[in-house]
């Protein structure tokens, strides 16, 4: 027996406790009478209107579970209606009386019931619907404008279905990977193609239609096609193959001669340089600093939001918990989407709406965008905590720590200009500081590293604030 | 890189070093525009801006938008659309032969006509009607073209204010400040081109009200906030000084142009130039926010000093101030108009917030001679029904149901001809008798106002070509001056 099943009964038993405490089975009999009267009589008791609309609006099978009689429910609509009830029961009678009746703490005991006992884990199955609805083509795309009706099957152009088959799901997914049909595996090696090259070989990779654009190297989508089926649809070994190709491997450099021959690199004479995606410029803040928590799976996170940005959501209805501890420190694709009031960096740097389904992402370049790396507090405290890691783990000169600092945020050595550039800036940093005394604590609070004096530490913030707004330290070069 | 370049950098760069201690952030910005050192000192690296004005199609009348949505669907037989022959119905329901095919959001179409309980005066040389709780609206009636006749599919606020602002009741489409931002860039050389200012409770559609869709995240609209940083993130972190982000920026500029010689990418001077508007931002914003050099009598005139009208006031001056700085397109969103109950309270409540200070706007941007390049629009995603929606019975509890079938806007300023009505409704408001005009109509004519033909601004997305009015909307010829 599962956990959730060894704990049913007791739960069972307390929560029917709760609900006689509070009389729901006499009120919710009565709110269940005055509401099936109201569906049958609508205009003579308008709240109760209100009720009946609410049910069939808001309780999945709503309209049939209230018309069963109680005891002709299973338990699992019984629970769902008395929930219902217990939320909505102000709706008919006003908030003075649900708040005498004390349903807010009624519906506050009864959640915090639910969550101490281990909930169901449901899995989601398919079953073929034995009375298919009918479909029709919409008129100017308007469902209350049905035209003809229509029978599934693939577009005329493509490959038909098999002989006899009947249209059912299954045979859409076995057409859909059949050897006959090489369009599915060379739309999906070409979005991978797109994350390699930030282009992909066809570039509307949402659109292999008459409006999309046509393949820069055919040949070369089909051979790829071909070899993703061949290796049994093996995503990783298409990714092996083009990573390790010498087209990848290539430097990302221009050259005057490829400015004017190719000026977007179709031709791939060299690899391009791709600004990160909105959920990796922050992980790789977080990821260079140390912070990152790199845990993977579970629920989504919610990492502090700035005042006001919440607010903005419909009539206060967003309640952004800000997430604490490590949580606050998952990668940037665990951050919880909130659809009115999304994550602001995400939008900023070009992260789809998760609205509308999405093939490939704009890359734009906004002063929001410099506002966010530079003062964002997440990207100051992965500034401060590694200057703080720069500090313990190389005690050498500044020298010696701006090569490590640019190891661990571009993986490369400083070229000497970058390096003097540098170790100018720091003796500025340092010579501010001297004016500006104060700062020194702000910048750097947490000063307990051995041997380590404070302002070249808050020096270091700004060093290493720099580094995490460069150009390249946000771009795959 | 070239090094008598970079002695000559190094040694400018000191003299401002200098210089920044005394003086404020604007103007150690002009000194450095003066001397030509922005982005574009590294020899072949291009200044650019995605915002840098484009032209338009045509000639404009209108050059800026301030756009004052009021969400929730205000009623418009309470404000702008008597129906004085409603007394005669009050309390009974409309005749069958008007609710045959009536569908609603809430109520039943036999609920029970609501006569209007407003005051109505004709105001102007158009004698157009204003109801008492808007009395200083009523004295624009001259400027103002007041659209009787407005038209929607959309009877639920998310989808009918996507419908209002994107063109479509599905969720993801850019926002008419984005496509007009898109179209035509900004003047302005140190804020966004696209300002959205928010009063009240929020709106239920939220940032897709002002998203940039498909289009490049460049043209969304930027939220400026009541609250915190103006923009978000605008201020520094703590401890660091002026002085202090000038020398990070220059840091910062110095190694992007040194990895532009090194790679050639282009991207990176939009990324300097990124940088350099940003931290213009960061002077800019300030100074827009501080009313100090407005004279008391336009603060007064706004009500920005006083309750309840501070916030609204507030946002209606920041608009006017952002025109002058060049932002293309602001955006206040007020909510919320949404009275399913109760409604003649807070349809007052909304109007004393509201009333002063937007007419205070039109007079403001008028005696500055803006309102002949200023198009202001006052409107919702619906209006509300003639019959009332009794969700309690006690006296006052009155309210109005969704009403996408017939609904008043208002217009004014750059492009419009003012002192007209347009559009004339039944006599329950119930449904339109002349010049019926669907939303996308009204959108097409705004981008007609900028010099946008909306049939032309079109951008490919998902292999084929959108834009605002979808494969609808006609000019509405009347409504231009």
């Amino acid at each position: 027996m599962g956990t959730y099943l060894q704990g049913k009964p007791e739960y069972d038993k307390k929560r029917k406790a709760l609900l006689a405490e509070y009389k729901v089975p006499e009120l919710q009999a009565d709110w269940e009478r005055k509401t099936l009267a109201a569906a049958a009589n609508p205009g003579t008791d308008v709240p109760y209107d209100v009720a009946w609309d609410t049910v069939v609006k808001m309780v999945d099978g709503g309209k049939e579970i209230l018309r069963l009689d109680p005891s002709q429910r299973t338990q699992k609509q019984q629970e769902k209606l008395t929930d219902h009830f217990v939320g909505f029961y102000m709706i008919p009678v006003g908030k003075e009386r649900y708040e005498e009746l004390k349903f807010p703490e009624l519906k506050e005991k009864l959640e915090k019931l639910e969550a101490e006992y281990p909930g169901l884990s449901e899995a989601q199955t398919i079953a073929e619907n034995p009375g298919s609805p009918k479909t029709h083509i919409l008129i100017r795309g308007d469902y209350k404008q049905p035209g003809i009706e229509v029978q599934p099957g693939p577009l005329a152009v493509l490959n038909p279905l098999p002989q006899d088959a009947r249209p059912t799901r299954l045979t859409l997914a076995r057409w859909l990977v059949s050897k006959d049909n090489p369009l599915t595996p060379r739309v999906t090696v070409n979005r991978m193609w797109q994350e390699f090259f930030g282009r992909g070989l066809v570039e509307t990779s949402e659109d292999f239609g008459t409006r999309g654009e046509p393949p820069t190297h055919a040949k070369l989508l089909d051979w790829l096609a071909m070899e993703f089926m061949a290796n049994d649809w093996n995503v990783k070994k298409v990714h092996k193959l083009i990573v390790t190709s010498a087209t990848y491997r290539q430097s990302s450099q221009t050259r005057k001669v490829l400015e004017s021959r190719d000026p977007y690199n179709k031709l791939l004479a060299r690899q391009s340089r791709l600004r990160l995606p909105a959920e990796l410029v922050r992980d790789a803040a977080l990821a260079t600093s140390g912070l990152l928590n790199p845990e993977i799976g579970g629920k989504s996170v919610r990492p502090p939001l700035p005042a006001g940005v919440a607010e903005l959501g419909y009539a206060g209805s967003v309640k952004w918990k800000a997430s604490v501890g490590p949580d606050r420190y998952r990668r940037g694709l665990y951050i919880f989407f909130q659809r009115t009031t999304p994550y602001p960096e995400l939008m900023t740097f070009d992260a789809p709406n998760s609205l509308l389904s999405c093939s490939r992402r704009e890359r734009s370049t906004t002063p929001l965008q410099a506002l966010n790396l530079m003062n964002d507090p997440v990207f100051f405290e992965a500034a401060q905590v590694l200057a703080a890691r720069i500090m313990r783990e190389t005690p050498g000169s500044v020298s010696d720590r701006i090569d490590y600092a640019f190891k661990l945020c571009l993986a490369r050595a400083p070229r000497p200009q970058e390096k003097d550039r540098l170790l100018n800036y720091y003796r500025q940093q340092k010579e501010i500081l001297g004016q500006e005394p104060e700062s020194i604590d702000t910048l750097f609070p947490a000063n307990n590293l051995e041997g380590v004096n404070a302002a070249e530490a808050a020096a270091w913030v700004g060093i290493t604030r720099v580094l995490l707004n460069l150009d390249e330290f946000i771009t795959r070069g | 890189m070239n090094l008598e370049y970079f002695k000559r950098i190094q040694t400018r760069r000191h003299f401002f070093q200098e210089c920044v201690g005394g003086l404020g952030a604007v103007a150690l910005w002009n000194l450095l525009e003066r001397e030509g050192r922005t982005a574009a000192s590294v020899e072949g690296l291009p200044k650019v801006n995605p915002l840098s004005p484009k032209p338009p199609h045509f000639a404009p009348k209108a050059k800026n938008v301030i756009f004052l949505y009021m969400e929730g669907a205000p009623s418009h037989i309470d404000l702008f659309d008597p129906k004085p022959e409603m007394k005669k119905w009050d309390g009974q329901p409309l005749p069958e032969s008007m609710t045959k095919d009536l569908k609603l959001a809430f109520i039943k179409p036999n609920a029970k006509v609501w006569a209007s309980p407003r005051v109505f005066q004709p105001c102007g040389q158009a004698g157009m009607e204003f109801s008492d709780y808007t009395p200083h609206l009523a004295t624009c009636a001259d400027d103002i073209c007041m659209v009787r006749s407005m038209f929607t599919e959309q009877f639920n606020h998310h989808p009918g204010q996507l419908m209002f602002n994107c063109g479509t009741p599905l969720v993801g489409r850019p926002s008419m400040g984005a496509w007009v931002t898109y179209g035509l860039g900004s003047e302005s050389q140190n804020l966004p081109g696209f300002v959205v200012l928010s009063s009240g409770t929020g709106t239920s559609a939220g940032s897709g009200n002002w998203s940039s869709g498909f289009l490049p995240s460049t043209y969304q609209g930027v939220t400026f906030r009541s609250s915190g940083d103006p923009v978000l993130y605008l201020s520094n972190p703590g401890g660091v000084s002026l002085k202090s982000q000038r020398a990070a920026l220059d840091t910062i500029r110095d190694l992007n142009e040194q990895s532009y010689v090194n790679t050639g990418d282009l991207e990176i001077a939009s990324r300097i130039a990124s940088y350099e508007l940003a931290f213009r931002m960061q002077a800019a914003a300030p100074e827009l926010l501080d009313f100090s050099k407005e004279s008391p009598s336009t603060l007064e005139m706004y009500g920005v000093e006083k309750e309840p009208t501070k916030p609204f006031a507030t946002n209606c001056l920041l608009a006017r101030r952002m025109i002058e700085r060049g932002v293309r397109f602001v955006q206040l969103f007020h909510a919320s108009w949404d009275d399913h109950t109760e409604l003649n309270a807070h349809l007052k409540k909304n109007c004393e917030i509201t009333d002063q200070p937007a007419a205070a706007l039109l007079k403001d941007l008028k005696q500055r001679g803006l309102l002949d390049t200023t198009l202001v629009i006052w409107g919702s995603e619906f209006g509300r029904t003639p019959l009332v929606e009794s969700r309690n019975p006690a006296k006052g509890s009155e309210g109005r149901d969704h009403h996408p079938f017939a609904f008043s806007i208002w217009m004014a300023g750059g492009g419009i001809k003012g002192g007209q009505i347009i559009g004339k409704t039944d006599e329950f408001g119930l449904n339109i008798l002349e010049d019926k005009i669907h939303v996308h109509d009204l959108q097409a004519t705004i981008l007609h106002c900028l010099g946008l033909n909306h049939e032309k601004l079109t951008y490919r997305h998902l292999g084929r070509d959108f834009r605002l009015t979808d494969v609808e909307g006609k000019v509405v010829q009347r409504l231009l001056g």
